[in-house]
């Protein structure tokens, strides 16, 4: 079961960078796992357009709460919204 | 004063509310449902307007209007003016409304392009974001100047503001201000989601997992009277507006800046005659979303440096929810019950206290604390901030 998960987390960390991209209107070659969210030029507004695809494609509302707003990194956040996919998708499992 | 909340009719069921930390937030009831994400907000459930107004002004009439003319009413009755009096020139009516008439525009909006259908012929008159202010004027014969303020969240702060501002410069004796909003509908729940400042369950201001704001609805509406004019006819005065403070922050649409919050209270407290110190209570703008929260604090903490630590600031939102343009009428009654019985309301649903947010938010539970002059501030999209100063009636 958790390998199942952890390949999950593989491909949806995959299809967020996507959404980084076509959404965030970020360049895919400045993409790296401790870039800032600033050095990437990505703005509240950006984030607002990527967070409306998430609930789009996953069906999940992230609230840019205290957890949300703490992530420094374009590593962190994946790994906070890819938390919450996760957490939904086995509460609906379940 | 005058309330419509979702805590009912009236200014005691508000201020009872506030005080006993008794929420309205609920679940959203609406005639066409969409699929929201967030569903739940502090509606003014089982408001019959035929139950206050005539017909013709219900026909006329959008939610918000109707509020803001119940809530006038309770307003205009305490302070003993009634309707046959007619105010004429020198009573000015200012009200403040974040959308006007936006339930009877997305309703209109559904009829024409997706029922195809014919609309209210009253739809613009109903829509304008001037008709509150104008059912009043006309409601209490105000044939003095009669406008809406439209600055978000800081509609109704601005709106008292100007009309105090008019009453003290001798233009008026009297104007009826406040600010009315009834715009829940689940197109405009849509477009707050969008913006993610939405919580999925608990608003808690100033905690930590705070995770956002709940939508509310409402109409807040103050009598202002010059004083001479007041004592000459015997009027009962509740509480002096004694400064008022605006600020732009000129930077981001919807960031707020600390900078442009702390210049706002500081004119406020000036413009009171006041320094820092002479401030007992802060009713928060306290949304319960992750920055305006921090930017608060850090603003407050320009303005009352230690002192803060010793200063209640409450947030009622999670109470009354977020009424856009009524907020800050309906926080500014709050405020003035608070200063007169001596009792400040708490910030519920807090948890444990956030580092970034190091203030006295009245956790949970409201308390005693004597009152020489407050203030109520309100923050809003746009970069628009505005604060009123209170004190107790000289």
């Amino acid at each position: 079961m958790s390998g199942s998960i952890t390949q999950d987390r593989t491909e949806i960390e995959q299809q967020l960078v996507d959404l980084f991209v076509s959404d965030g209107m970020v360049d895919r070659s400045a993409i790296k796992p401790d870039a800032t969210l600033e050095s990437l030029g990505i703005q509240s507004v950006d984030i607002m357009m990527v967070l409306m695809s998430i609930e789009e494609k996953f069906g999940v509302y992230v609230p840019i709460d205290e957890k949300l707003s703490e992530a420094k990194n374009l590593e962190g956040f994946i790994n906070q919204v890819v938390d919450r996919i996760v957490a939904e998708k086995q509460k609906s499992a379940s | 004063m005058g309330a419509v909340s979702g805590a009912g009719i009236g200014t005691a069921a508000l201020w009872k509310a506030a005080r006993d930390g008794q929420s309205s937030i609920g679940p959203i009831e609406l005639d066409r449902p969409g699929q929201n994400t967030i569903k739940i907000a502090a509606q003014v459930k089982n408001f019959d307007p035929a139950a206050h107004l005539d017909a013709t002004t219900v026909a006329m009439t959008d939610r918000f209007s109707q509020f803001a003319a119940v809530a006038a009413d309770e307003a205009m009755t305490q302070a003993n003016l009634p309707r046959e009096q007619r105010l004429g020139e020198r009573a000015a009516v200012i009200i403040g409304t974040g959308v006007g008439g936006f339930t009877t525009l997305d309703d209109m909006m559904h009829l024409y392009y997706v029922a195809k259908t014919r609309m209210n012929p009253m739809t613009i008159p109903r829509v304008m974001s001037n008709a509150a202010a104008c059912h009043i004027s006309m409601r209490y014969g105000c044939t003095g100047p009669a406008f809406a303020v439209s600055s978000a969240c800081s509609s109704a702060n601005q709106a008292i503001g100007v009309g105090a501002s008019l009453v003290r410069s001798g233009a008026v004796d009297y104007a009826i201000v406040g600010g009315s909003e009834a715009s829940i509908a689940a197109s405009y729940i849509r477009g707050w989601e969008l913006l993610r400042v939405l919580t999925p369950d608990f608003c808690r201001p100033f905690s930590i997992k705070r995770s956002g704001m709940t939508i509310g609805e409402g109409s807040g509406i103050l009598v202002l009277e010059n004083a001479k004019t007041a004592e000459a006819r015997g009027a009962k005065i509740l509480a002096e507006i004694a400064g008022y403070g605006t600020s732009s922050d000129a930077r981001d649409l919807v960031r707020p800046d600390p900078e442009g919050a702390a210049a706002t209270m500081r004119n406020a407290i000036e413009n009171a005659g006041l320094g820092p110190d002479a401030i007992d209570y802060v009713n928060a703008h306290g949304t319960g979303t992750v920055i305006n929260d921090v930017v608060e604090t850090a603003a407050l903490k320009k303005i009352f440096g230690e002192r803060l630590a010793k200063i209640p600031v409450s947030s009622t939102k999670p109470i009354h929810g977020h009424a856009i343009g009524a907020s800050a009428a309906l926080e500014l009654i709050i405020t003035i019950n608070a200063m007169r019985e001596g009792f400040v309301p708490p910030t519920i649903n807090w948890l444990e206290a956030d580092p970034k947010c190091a203030l006295d938010p009245v956790p949970n539970q409201g308390r005693k604390h004597a009152i020489r002059a407050a203030m109520s501030n309100s923050f809003a999209f746009g970069g628009l901030n505005a604060a009123i100063v209170v004190k107790q009636p000289a």
